[in-house]
C-alpha cells in the first residue's frame, strides 16, 4: 500500500487564506520540510552568524591522484611504480625534503612558502571504498556508512546552528545542483551571478515577479525554495558577476564577489571534475595530469589572490577528493581507483606545513592492491577546519568519530 | 551514418554539431513522439549506461551508440542490451576497456559494469571479482580504422577465471565466454533488484515500495530479463497510479512537459548557431541531454534537483521557451485559450488550469492568475484583455510549484 503524497498548491488544498496559495501536506523525501529551518523572511536583511569565519570546500570529483600531486619524490618505489608518468625528482617543487608538489602547482607552492598552505598526505575515508559514488557519499556524509539522518557533514553543522543566520546565502554550492555535504540544510545553488536573475534570455519572467511572490507563499518544500530564490535574486541583482566562460574560473570569481558583498555566505562548495584518470595521464610536463593540475593551481591560487585583494582574510579553503589512485601505473598509462589521497587547506586559518604520517610504498605498506594507505582520517582534517573557521565542535559535525586534531588549521 | 562516415562528415572543429543534433533530437522526440513510454525508456537506459557527449570520439561514437545500442534494445532483454553496451565503441572508449590488456588490465569498465550496470554496489562482489571481470574482458576493444568492436585475442587473458561463483567454461571461444558471463550477470537476482529499483524510482517514486520492486523483479525473472513485462508489472501496480503529482520532475521532464502543454513545435535544424543557442538554454538547467560526465547518469531524486537556484532556472527556461528564445522552438500559447473567450475570469482560469495542470483551480490559484492577467475579479474579459492575458496566465501556471511535480 502506498500513501498518496499531495503536494499540489495551486490546485488543491485547504484554506486559501487571502491571496495565499493553498498548500498541500508535504511528505518526507530526502529531507522533510518540517526539518528545514525557514530561510529568509521576505524583506529582512540577511543576518550573518557573528564571530565565525567562512569556509569553502572544493571537492575534486573522480578520485584525485595523490602521487602526482603531492609527490614522495625521494622514494625509489614511486618512480619504479609510475614509470613514464612519474614526476622526476628534479622537477618537483620541494616541500620538506621528502615531498614535492607537481611542477604545475607553482601558485600553491608559493602559498606553501608563505605558510598559507597546509598539505596532508595519506588521508581519506577510514572505511575506504573504490566506488566513486559510495566513496563520495561517505566523504560528504562524514561517516563510514550512510547515516540514518541522511545529513551531510556541513548540513549537520548548519542545521544545528540554524537559528543564528537567516541569510538565503548562508550555505551555497557554486553549481546548479547542491553538494551532498550540505544535505539537510536548504542550501542555494548558484552557477553564475550573471545568470541568477528573473528574466532569462528573453526577459520573459521579469514581469512575473509579483505573480511569483503570490504563488510561492505556502509551506511546501518547493514554495519555501521559491521564496528563497526570490529573496536571493534581489540581493544578487546589483553584483558584478564574472563573464568568464570556464565554469570553474567563473565560479571562483563569483564566489569572491559574493563573499565580499557580505550577504551572509558562511559555507560554499565548488566541484572540480575530470580526476578519474584511468588512462593517458601523460608526462609531468606535457599531458592530461599536467594540464589538470595547472588548471587546479590557477583556480585555487587565483581565488586566494582574489580574496587577498579584497581583504577577505577570514575565508579558508579545504580541498578534498573521494579517494586517491593506485600506486602502480595500469595498462593504459593511467591509474585505477585506490585509497589514500592528499588534501590541502589554504588561506584563512591554514597553519601551513606538511601533515600526516607517511607509511612508505613498500609492498607491505601498500597492501595486496597497491594503495596509499590512509593514516589520517579526513574527518580529523575537516574537524580542525570546522573548529578553526566555523567555531563548530567536531564531535557534533562528525558524530561517532573520535576526533584527533591534526594541526592543519 | 557510421562513426567512420560521421568522422569524415564533421571536420575537427565542427563535431559538436553532430552531438548538438542528437540533443535536439532528444527534445523533439520528448515533445512530439507518439511513443512516449519508449522514449522514456531510452532516456532511462541512456542514464543507466551513461556515456556523455564529450570530445570528438565520445561525441561521434555516442551518436552511433544511441541509434545502434540504446534505442534498439530499450524494450528488449537487458541481457542483450548489456552485451551490446559492453561491445559499444562509445562505452569501450569511455570506460577504457578498449585499453585493457592481459597482465596489464584497466579495471574501470569492469567495476562500473558490476556497480552501475548490473548487481549494484551491494551486489556481493569483491575486489577480486572486479579484477577477474576485467581479465575476462581484456581484448574487447575497437578497430581504429572502422571504429567498430573488435575482439583481439592477442590482448586477451586466456587463464582460468572465477567471478562471483561463475566459472569460465573450457574451450577457446574466448569472446563468447565474456558474452556468456554478461548474460549470466543480467539474470542474477541482484541485477534484477538493482535495475528494477532504479526503474521504479524513475517512473514512480524516489523511494519505491518493496512490494512494487518485488513485483517487477518477479516479472524480470519469469521473462528472462525482458524489460517489457517489467514495465507492465510496474504500470499495473497500485503505486503507479497513486504517484501522480508526487515526483519532482527533473529539468528535462519539466521542459518537455511545458513544451507539450503549451502546444509548442520544436523543429529540426542543422544550423550551428541555432543549435548553440539551444545548448546554452539547456545548459542553464544543469541537465543537457547526454551531458552528465560521470558513469552513473543524472541523479533521480528530488534532493538532487530541488533548490532555490534550480527553481529560478526552471522559471526562466519556461519563460524563454514560450517566448521564442530559440528559433527552433515555437509555442502556440494562445491556443490554450481556445473556446474560453466570453467566459468569466474564474471560468477561464479554471479552463486554463485544467489544460496546463490537469486539475481544477483553487481560490488561491485564482488570485495568482488574477495578478498575472490583471483582469478584474468577477469580470468577463473583453477581446483585447483576453488575448493579452492568456500567455501570462499560462506562464504563471507553468512556473507554479504544482507544475514542478509530475
Amino acid at each position: 500500500m502506498s500513501m498518496r503524497i499531495q503536494r499540489r498548491s495551486i490546485l488543491k488544498g485547504g484554506a486559501a487564506a487571502g491571496a495565499a496559495m493553498a498548500v498541500g501536506a508535504v511528505g518526507g523525501p530526502a529531507f522533510a520540510a518540517s526539518a528545514l529551518p525557514s530561510v529568509g523572511t521576505a524583506g529582512a536583511r540577511a543576518g550573518r552568524r557573528q564571530g565565525a569565519g567562512r569556509l569553502v570546500v572544493v571537492f575534486l570529483r573522480g578520485g584525485q591522484d595523490h602521487l602526482s600531486t603531492v609527490v614522495p619524490y625521494t622514494d625509489a618505489r614511486y618512480h619504479d611504480a609510475r614509470g613514464d608518468i612519474a614526476v622526476p625528482e628534479g622537477s618537483v617543487l620541494d616541500l620538506d625534503g621528502r615531498f614535492g608538489l607537481h611542477p604545475s602547482l607553482g601558485g600553491l607552492h608559493a602559498l606553501y612558502d608563505q605558510d598559507r598552505l597546509s598539505v596532508v598526505v595519506a588521508t581519506g575515508n577510514a572505511a575506504g571504498n573504490r566506488s566513486h559514488f559510495l566513496a563520495q557519499d561517505l566523504c560528504e556524509y562524514g561517516d563510514e556508512a550512510v547515516p540514518a539522518d541522511g545529513q551531510g557533514w556541513l548540513g549537520r553543522h548548519l542545521l544545528g546552528t540554524a537559528g543564528e543566520s537567516d541569510s538565503p546565502f548562508r550555505a551555497m554550492s557554486i553549481a546548479n545542483n547542491v553538494a551532498a555535504s550540505l544535505r539537510g540544510y536548504p542550501a542555494l545553488g548558484l552557477a553564475s551571478i550573471q545568470r541568477f536573475g528573473l528574466g532569462g534570455l528573453t526577459g520573459a519572467t521579469e514581469s512575473m515577479r509579483s505573480t511569483l511572490d503570490l504563488a510561492y507563499f505556502g509551506n511546501g518544500l518547493a514554495e519555501s525554495f521559491g521564496r528563497q530564490a526570490l529573496e536571493a535574486v534581489d540581493e544578487v541583482s546589483a553584483l558584478p558577476g564574472s563573464s568568464q566562460v570556464d565554469p570553474v574560473a567563473r565560479g571562483f570569481a563569483d564566489l569572491a564577489v559574493l563573499m565580499e558583498a557580505d550577504l551572509g555566505v558562511e559555507v560554499a562548495t565548488v566541484d572540480i571534475g575530470h580526476w578519474d584518470t584511468h588512462a593517458g595521464m601523460g608526462a609531468h610536463d606535457n599531458g592530461q595530469m599536467a594540464d589538470l593540475l595547472a588548471g587546479l593551481d590557477g583556480s585555487l591560487a587565483g581565488f586566494q589572490a582574489d580574496l587577498d585583494q579584497r581583504g577577505l582574510t577570514d575565508v579558508t579553503t579545504v580541498v578534498m577528493t573521494e579517494f586517491g589512485r593506485r600506486v602502480v601505473r595500469n595498462g593504459s598509462g593511467g591509474t585505477d581507483h585506490g585509497w589514500g589521497s592528499a588534501a590541502f587547506v589554504m588561506g584563512g586559518a591554514a597553519t601551513g606545513g606538511v601533515f600526516g604520517d607517511w607509511p612508505g610504498l613498500d609492498p607491505a605498506d601498500i597492501g595486496p592492491r597497491g594503495d596509499v594507505p590512509v593514516t589520517t582520517d579526513h574527518r580529523d582534517v575537516l574537524g580542525d577546519v570546522v573548529s578553526a573557521t566555523l567555531g563548530a565542535d567536531p564531535a557534533t559535525v562528525f558524530p561517532g568519530h573520535a576526533y584527533q586534531p591534526v594541526g592543519v588549521a | 551514418m557510421t562513426a567512420l562516415e560521421l568522422d569524415g562528415a564533421y571536420p575537427a572543429n565542427d563535431y559538436g554539431s553532430a552531438s548538438a543534433q542528437l540533443q535536439l533530437a532528444w527534445i523533439i522526440r520528448a515533445v512530439h513522439s507518439p511513443a512516449q513510454l519508449f522514449e522514456r525508456l531510452v532516456e532511462f537506459f541512456s542514464d543507466h549506461f551513461n556515456v556523455p557527449l564529450d570530445g570528438r570520439n565520445g561525441s561521434l561514437l555516442k551518436v552511433v551508440e544511441d541509434r545502434e545500442v540504446i534505442r534498439p534494445h530499450a524494450v528488449g532483454r537487458l541481457a542483450d542490451l548489456l552485451v551490446a553496451s559492453a561491445q559499444s565503441p562509445a562505452m569501450l572508449l569511455y570506460l577504457d576497456n578498449a585499453r585493457s590488456f592481459a597482465n596489464n588490465i584497466n579495471e574501470n569498465y569492469a567495476r562500473e559494469l558490476l556497480e552501475l550496470h548490473t548487481v549494484g554496489v551491494d551486489g556481493g562482489y569483491t575486489e577480486d571479482d572486479v579484477v577477474a571481470t576485467a581479465r575476462l574482458l581484456t581484448g574487447w576493444t575497437i578497430n581504429p580504422q572502422t571504429f567498430t568492436f573488435e575482439f583481439r585475442q592477442a590482448r586477451h587473458d586466456t587463464g582460468p577465471i572465477t567471478i562471483m561463483g561463475w566459472e569460465r567454461p573450457s574451450g577457446s571461444d574466448y569472446q563468447h565466454h565474456g558474452e556468456q558471463f554478461l548474460t549470466w550477470l543480467a539474470r542474477r537476482e541482484a541485477t534484477a533488484r538493482f535495475v528494477c529499483t532504479k526503474l521504479a524510482r524513475r517512473f514512480v517514486a524516489d523511494r519505491p515500495s518493496s512490494g512494487l520492486v518485488d513485483a517487477m523483479v518477479q516479472a524480470w525473472s519469469a521473462n528472462d530479463t525482458a524489460i517489457d513485462p517489467v514495465i507492465r508489472a510496474m504500470v499495473g501496480h497500485a503505486d503507479f497510479g497513486a504517484a501522480v503529482g508526487t515526483k519532482f520532475s527533473r529539468p528535462l521532464d519539466h521542459l518537455a512537459f511545458a513544451l507539450r502543454v503549451s502546444a509548442t513545435t520544436v523543429g529540426a535544424t542543422t544550423d550551428r548557431n541555432q543549435l548553440k543557442g539551444l545548448g546554452q538554454v539547456l545548459a542553464g538547467l544543469g541537465q543537457l541531454p547526454f551531458g552528465w560526465a560521470a558513469p552513473n547518469g543524472y541523479p533521480d531524486v528530488e534532493g538532487a534537483w530541488l533548490n532555490a537556484g534550480a527553481l529560478l532556472g526552471r522559471w526562466n527556461l519556461v519563460g524563454d521557451a514560450l517566448s521564442g528564445a530559440s528559433p527552433v522552438v515555437s509555442a502556440d500559447v494562445a491556443s490554450l485559450g481556445d473556446g474560453l473567450a466570453g467566459g468569466t475570469d474564474a471560468e477561464i482560469y479554471d479552463g486554463l488550469c485544467r489544460r496546463v495542470i490537469g486539475q481544477s483551480i483553487t481560490p488561491g490559484g485564482r488570485a495568482v492568475l488574477r495578478e498575472a492577467t490583471g483582469w478584474p475579479e468577477d469580470s468577463v474579459p473583453g477581446n483585447a484583455a483576453f488575448a493579452a492575458g492568456i500567455a501570462p496566465a499560462v506562464l504563471a501556471l507553468l512556473t507554479s510549484s504544482d507544475a514542478q511535480y509530475r
